[in-house]
């Protein structure tokens, strides 16, 4: 067992196979590579990925399907070889991988979610990547506050 | 902005040091090459973008705005707390994220 001590959550013990791999790190952030997913039931659906080489970096983050329950996760051929599935792979195995937007918060201002680019893992491999979409450029931020009021659990 | 009609093998000059040529269209898309001094990046908009609010999302976990959720959170499981911990690996994720639709397209 290893363990981080995170600055948000303090320590926190995880196991190897608990570990997301993002092959390629998530643009414009360092030690990205190796994030931990923590689920608190008293803040579903929001959860975090906290690096695991920084201790300081704790990404919020919240179900796509949760920020627009309608929207349809489009994956390129490269995105798909990030995650080690084949072409048609996933659209057979739709289980085995999940997709979070990355939360965006501050004061006096409305939760976003990142639905211009998800971050989609493989729950077959831990592997994961952050997958740009073809959507509108508004997506970047999109507003959540009234999504996750509706859709948390009661 | 500007708008023009280029063909496969024309070019953009912009300013004395910038070329844009389009080497290639076909199939609705077109492959641009770009010259640029080293000094100036070059990246795709939508990655740029991306790189942007990544940075934004890194720095803007409030500890108030986090408090607000856990509170609500609590309030509404009726328990004075909760346990922090890391449960299940990422598999957990899937029972709260139900299941994903696939943009076949």
């Amino acid at each position: 067992m290893s363990k981080v001590d995170s600055k948000l959550f303090g320590a926190l013990r995880f196991e190897d196979d608990q570990i997301i791999h993002v092959r390629s790190g998530l643009p414009g952030l360092r030690h990205t590579d190796r994030l931990l997913p923590v689920s608190q039931q008293a803040i579903e659906p929001f959860l975090f990925f906290q690096s695991i080489d920084d201790p300081s970096l704790a990404l919020l983050a919240v179900p796509l399907a949760v920020a627009k329950r309608d929207f349809k996760l489009y994956l390129s051929i490269e995105d798909r070889k990030e995650i080690d599935f084949g072409a048609g792979e996933i659209e057979q195995n739709q289980a085995d991988i999940g997709a979070f937007a990355l939360v965006s918060v501050g004061e006096d201002r409305v939760p976003t979610a990142n639905l211009l680019a998800p971050l989609v893992i493989s729950f077959r491999n831990n592997l994961a990547v952050q997958a740009i979409q073809q959507v509108p450029e508004s997506y970047l931020r999109y507003p959540i506050e009234a999504t996750v009021a509706r859709e948390a659990p009661c | 902005m500007l708008i023009t009609r280029r063909r496969a093998g024309e070019s953009l000059l912009i300013g004395d040091a910038i070329e844009v040529a389009v080497l290639d269209v076909s199939q609705g898309r077109v492959k641009l090459g770009v010259s640029a001094p080293s000094e100036l990046p070059v990246d795709y908009k939508e990655w740029r973008l991306v790189k942007e609010q990544n940075r934004d999302a890194s720095g803007a976990v409030s500890t108030a705005f986090v408090q607000g959720i856990l509170e609500t959170g609590a309030r509404r499981s009726g328990e004075p707390g909760f346990v922090v911990e890391a449960r299940g690996g990422p598999a957990e994720a899937v029972r709260i994220f139900g299941q994903l639709k696939l943009d076949s397209t």
